[in-house]
């Protein structure tokens, strides 16, 4: 397999610049995502990719320039909005958090869909563009894009590190660190900046649908594997990187699903299944917390137990 | 005169257009065990909160060691509640202690060997010298809220808030916790704290702050924890109240 050497040895300059640039993106997602699921915000991140998708439209309306980077920024802004929505929305009384997310999620994806049919019905309305945002197509990136992706998510992925020690405080005990006066608000702010940068910078490969994937699979994943905030940022970076990687690397290599002919595998999918195999093989072989190690141990309980005790079924 | 080690003057909170506090006037003594006293929903927590400048005051002004709470965090440790966190948190108990170390640590520097001895000995104090390194999930009720009042030794305050300490522990934890704070209090520490168990209000506290929603008193327990005045505090709904404030003879009370 020729194509695969090439592919695992880099040599080809773009393939490895879209490889780098997705790997440390997924990476840099899952430090972010670590944060967002202990502060109990792990679906931030899917608002921030729905209501990106009217914002690449207005995007493409009001810019005469449709570059990657001026597309993205429009799906920020209007990530940052959904998000300034739920936090107002949720100042109404009766708010409760789980549909407000999910108000926020489909209202901002209705409005995007209807947007996208405007800009389709246009001439030189490019549909295969928008389709690309919707399930992501890191095979075309360009290596412009791809390091306009790269640094952003090493920017985050600095922030993260910079302040991992507040970033624990703030999510272990946001009372406590008030109390001793850190400015709790403005850490959830730049949180939640975070998540919407690094969901954002992961639309072109991953796309609006299953983004949020890259910030909550490696996290769970990693959870299984860490009794400390260090470690669980550790491993989860690892997964997603691994997945990044791996996913990339089996669309580029598997025979395409229909021959030849055919489209070949999507990437940001395979990306996807990657990291959701490997939290299946956390949850089951984890030491300490995985479910294989769980019924040994009932197992050796029932063993040790003399016969008469507990249930007699 | 005593010297007060907090005070509050006309305090009122609101939540949404509704008050929770209204018109707070109390001052507790220096080296003195508060108890903060009241029916749920009376703003115990709320009274805390507004302490620490945890929440914004509708009205009047809080005195804390004789500043504001801006200029005396150093001196202030507080503990939620326990119920207030997750304790399926990825962390040890030492590092939660460490924790307490953050306020003088800044944002950038982490606890270093000095912070790390230091957590050891609060740990040490409370009894859990040998549960350093135990996932905070695989604790007690009891031991995570000495593991909390751990990490508030470990801020090295003068004042102590506390949202109830002995919510739901057990008889160990109960007296490993009266131990410290007594200790704290003989050091010249002031700890407030509320409180829901008015049958042992009168062994463990000296001070009494009676609240719902308004302040009804604030003094010494035993002219303060008095049968009238706790049913004014709970508008008579409490049928116990008077076996709690007859309580066990004056003499045996701590204080």
């Amino acid at each position: 397999m020729p194509e695969l050497l090439r592919l695992l040895s880099l040599q080809d300059a773009s393939t490895r610049m879209v490889m780098l640039s997705t790997a440390s993106l997924a990476m840099a997602a899952a430090l972010v995502g670590s944060l967002a699921m202990l502060r109990r915000r792990a679906l931030a991140g899917d608002a921030v990719a729905h209501a990106s998708l009217p914002g690449i439209c207005l995007a493409w309306f009001v810019a005469g320039d449709r570059s990657l980077a001026v597309l993205l920024l429009g799906a920020l802004v209007l990530g940052l909005a959904s998000m300034a929505t739920m936090a107002l929305v949720q100042r109404w009384p009766k708010a409760r958090e789980d549909a407000t997310t999910a108000i926020a999620i489909s209202g901002f994806f209705g409005l995007g869909i209807v947007l996208s049919r405007v800009i389709q019905n246009q001439p030189g309305g490019n549909r295969a563009g928008l389709d690309g945002f919707l399930f992501g197509k890191a095979a075309t990136i360009v290596s412009t894009d791809a390091w306009l992706v790269l640094g952003v998510a090493v920017a985050v992925a600095a922030t993260v590190l910079a302040l991992r020690k507040e970033f624990g405080l703030l999510c272990f005990d946001r009372d406590f660190a008030a109390g001793i006066g850190r400015p709790v608000h403005r850490l959830d702010a730049i949180l939640l900046v975070l998540v919407a940068l690094v969901t954002v910078a992961g639309l072109p490969s991953v796309g609006v649908v299953l983004v949020v994937a890259l910030l909550v699979i490696p996290p769970a994943a990693a959870r299984c594997w860490s009794g400390s905030l260090r470690t669980m940022l550790a491993v989860a970076a690892v997964i997603g990187a691994a997945s990044a990687v791996i996913g990339t690397g089996l669309s580029a290599v598997l025979p395409p699903p229909g021959g030849a002919v055919g489209g070949g595998w999507p990437t940001g999918p395979m990306i996807v299944l990657t990291a959701a195999a490997l939290f299946v093989v956390s949850l089951a072989v984890a030491p300490e917390r995985g479910v294989l190690v769980a019924l040994w141990r009932h197992h050796r309980l029932r063993a040790t137990v003399p016969p008469g005790h507990g249930s007699t079924r | 005169m005593t010297e007060v080690a907090l005070s509050f003057h006309g305090v009122s909170v609101a939540y949404r257009s509704e008050l929770v506090l209204e018109g707070i006037d109390a001052a507790i003594p220096s080296s003195s065990l508060c108890a903060i006293v009241g029916p749920n929903g009376a703003g115990k927590s709320t009274l805390i909160k507004a302490a620490l400048g945890l929440v914004p005051l509708a009205a009047g002004s809080v005195s804390v060691l004789g500043g504001t709470i801006a200029s005396r965090r150093r001196d202030v440790a507080y503990v939620p509640q326990r119920e207030s966190v997750d304790w399926e948190f990825p962390i040890g108990a030492l590092e939660v202690v460490l924790m307490g170390a953050y306020g003088r640590l800044g944002i950038f520097r982490g606890p270093g060997r000095a912070e790390r001895l230091q957590a050891m000995d609060c740990l040490d104090q409370v009894g859990l010298a040998s549960f350093a390194d135990r996932q905070i999930s695989q604790l007690s009720g009891g031991q995570q809220q000495r593991v909390f009042l751990a990490r508030a030794l470990m801020q090295g305050a003068r004042l102590f808030l506390m949202d109830e300490p002995f919510a739901g522990v057990d008889a160990v934890t109960e007296d490993a916790i009266m131990r410290v704070l007594a200790a704290l209090r003989g050091r010249g520490c002031t700890i407030v704290a509320v409180h829901h168990d008015l049958a042992t209000v009168r062994d463990r506290f000296d001070h009494v702050l009676l609240l719902n929603k308004r302040l009804i008193a604030s003094g010494p327990v035993s002219t303060t924890f008095t049968g009238p005045l706790l049913q004014r505090t709970y508008g008579g709904r409490l049928a116990l109240i008077a076996d709690a404030s007859s309580g066990p003879a004056p003499g045996q009370a701590g204080g």
